[in-house]
């Protein structure tokens, strides 16, 4: 599945339309379709209430769901509004992902 | 063309030509030193003149000025395998060569545990890049702004570099908050993926000691403290514990209850939306409350 395409799933499997951050598009290019039905799967489980979302401490009104791949080399970041809609998707290696950790306050 | 010890900005020099021809080089040997290091190749003829002259010249210059292109510089000596150390030149001397003018430091488990998953070679550059590996050696890019981080002052006690490690400012946000974002991200890991983040952990050791006492945990003690918790079968009950012992002792009284109180109100709100995890919310939040009983 190419980035566009993973984009698009995403948005259909929580309904709205929404941002991206990070190295997406080089990221879902380069893993395997297997580690990008996780990730979707993993979306699945933000939507569905299975995955347990965290406070953002820099942004009141705002909470989290964190993704960590089995190998450690993929991190996600999906926010969503309290009571609301999701607002943005992030995916990155770990280094980038700390950066985006602090600027939430995660 | 055989890699030299040092390295010349050919913009820089050709800026302060008039400074140094003909007080250090000649004409001719200027035109060679600008062409070597803008990359285009030299005949045999002038790799000769170059090696004769130039190299012989630099290195004189360089140790004058008590700059000892060679020199590498070890930090946390007493914890390192003496075997390990010589291989770690070796390397250190491989990398500053491959990485020209670029500061780059061994550290990590290879100096001071038998056995290792890999090297890890730090090159800090003023552009990251990602990291990569290259067959045992995993080659880690930072920016300077890694300098100033508390993650730097741990493992610049422990290393070997090729640049003296001078005091830096810390200017990485340090304090209860972070701490706390770290202990929410451990439990977090161990309810979804029944393991510690080993890279989360270890910051909330770094973390911990510095809030606590001020204190720069060693690679060496820290990678002994992290096997210890990772070993435990109580890991979540000793993260609480540290979390606990940190805020009471390292953070001011009314700073920590006013942090806590706000931290359980945001849980109590995600409780509202969320109430599956409800009994989840509730054990994360303990230590808040029961940090607050202390302090009152």
């Amino acid at each position: 599945m190419k980035a566009d395409e993973f984009k698009k799933e995403v948005e259909e499997i929580l309904e709205v339309k929404l941002k991206f951050d990070g190295h997406v598009n080089s990221i879902i290019n380069h893993v395997s379709e297997e580690k990008q039905n996780l990730i979707l799967e993993w979306v699945k489980s933000c939507n569905g209430g299975e995955a347990i979302p965290e406070p953002c401490k820099n942004f009141r009104n705002m909470m989290a769901f964190i993704y960590k791949s089995s190998d450690n080399k993929i991190r996600g970041v999906l926010t969503k509004e309290k009571s609301s809609y999701f607002l943005e998707l992030f995916l990155d290696k770990h280094k980038y992902y700390d950066r985006k950790r602090k600027k939430l306050g995660l | 063309m055989r890699k030299l010890e040092f390295s010349l900005d050919p913009e820089y020099i050709a800026e302060i030509k008039s400074d140094i021809v003909p007080a250090i080089f000649t004409e001719k040997q200027f035109n060679l030193i600008i062409k070597r290091f803008s990359g285009k190749k030299l005949s045999q003829g002038e790799r000769n003149n170059f090696s004769r002259y130039v190299s012989k010249k630099m290195k004189a210059i360089y140790k004058i000025a008590k700059k000892d292109i060679k020199k590498m510089f070890v930090y946390g000596n007493e914890h390192i395998l003496k075997e390990r150390k010589e291989l770690a030149l070796k390397y250190l001397k491989k990398y500053s060569r491959k990485f020209k003018n670029k500061h780059v430091l061994i550290t990590g488990s290879f100096l001071y545990k038998k056995e290792y998953k890999d090297i890890d070679i730090f090159v800090i550059a003023k552009y990251e890049k990602d990291d990569y590996k290259e067959k045992k050696f995993h080659i880690n890019y930072f920016d300077e702004e890694l300098y100033s981080s508390l993650f730097f002052r741990s493992i610049s006690k422990l290393c070997i570099s090729n640049k003296k490690i001078g005091e830096h400012k810390l200017n990485e946000e340090v304090n209860i908050n972070t701490l706390i974002s770290l202990y929410q991200e451990i439990l977090n890991d161990l309810k979804t993926r029944r393991i510690a983040d080993k890279i989360i952990l270890r910051d909330f050791i770094i973390q911990s000691y510095y809030l606590r006492n001020s204190i720069i945990i060693d690679s060496y003690n820290l990678n002994l403290e992290v096997s210890r918790i990772l070993n435990l079968k109580s890991i979540k009950e000793t993260i609480k514990s540290i979390l606990i012992d940190a805020i009471i002792i390292g953070v001011e009284k009314k700073e920590s209850i006013k942090a806590m109180k706000k931290t359980i109100s945001s849980y109590e709100e995600l409780m509202k939306e969320y109430r599956q995890h409800k009994e989840y919310y509730l054990d994360l939040i303990e230590p808040f409350k029961k940090v607050i009983m202390l302090e009152s």
